[in-house]
């Protein structure tokens, strides 16, 4: 049983990608708004939107409008740099993998093996975004070529 | 990789941190001078920038695209205000730019033959 070795991946490329989709998102939010502000819909679309039989009521949607641009903005930024260091946190933890290996701390079938491979590195991600010795300014000092 | 550019990827993604910790700690207030640089795309003919629609082209002009480097400075004490557009060149910026520059130095790092292969 020790000696079987399955064939495991752990593909990091896509990784990227995700992170690029999710800011497509942040993007697509902000256009959402910024788009009904500058149409002059925006106090309509709050008025319109309803859940089951429940319709959203807000006091002076109008003032609402007025900021709603810079809101969206500043939500945009802050959701897409959130991101950015979640997948900063993912390839730190793909680092300290690749240096330590993983650690195998019961018997796995070669079934189990992917699984087991797959939440260890998650465990990974969440140590070091919960690790609060390293800041955000550590991070990006763990990238080759960057300043410790 | 980042040599070449590393001190730029490394000094923009600091001063993004710095501009969300104004934003999220200190009640969109900095407390000293901030200065961000985004990567802006631009479509240029004949190196000048096209600000606005319809614009004509007249036959043996070159229409193309321009990524430029631009900075946005906010002053401390000062309430920042971030229009669509900043927000909209910032999250360009670490989508385009930071992102798959730090990924690729990671890649590189882990495996410099690789560094062919990478996007």
């Amino acid at each position: 049983m020790g000696s079987l070795v399955g064939n495991v991946t752990m593909d990091i490329t896509n990784w990227l990608g995700q992170m690029q989709q999710e800011m497509d998102g942040c993007l697509a939010d902000l256009a959402q708004v910024s788009v009904a502000s500058e149409r002059k819909n925006y106090a309509d679309n709050l008025a319109a939107l309803q859940f089951g039989v429940t319709r959203l009521i807000l006091e002076h949607p109008e003032r609402l409008e007025a900021q709603a641009p810079e809101r969206a903005a500043r939500a945009c930024f802050l959701s897409a740099i959130g991101k950015f260091i979640s997948f900063l946190d993912r390839l730190i933890a793909s680092q300290m993998v690749s240096k330590d290996g993983i650690s195998i701390n019961r018997n796995l079938s070669i079934d189990d093996l992917q699984n087991y491979v797959n939440e260890y590195m998650e465990e990974r991600i969440a140590k070091v975004a919960k690790e609060k010795s390293l800041t955000n300014p550590k991070k990006v000092a763990c990238f080759p070529g960057e300043r410790r | 990789m980042l040599s070449g550019g590393k001190a730029m990827i490394r000094d923009t993604a600091l001063e993004y941190f710095e501009l969300r910790r104004a934003l999220e700690h200190h009640q969109d207030v900095p407390e000293k001078e901030l200065v961000v640089h985004v990567h802006r795309m631009a479509l240029v003919v004949d190196d000048v920038e096209i600000t606005a629609l319809p614009y004509n082209i007249n036959k043996g002009q070159t229409l193309g695209v321009r990524i430029s480097r631009e900075e946005r400075r906010y002053s401390p004490g000062v309430k920042i205000s971030l229009s669509p557009k900043d927000a909209h060149d910032l999250v360009f910026t670490m989508r385009n730019v930071l992102a798959p520059e730090i990924f690729r130095a990671h890649i590189e790092a882990d495996n410099p033959s690789a560094s062919a292969a990478t996007p």
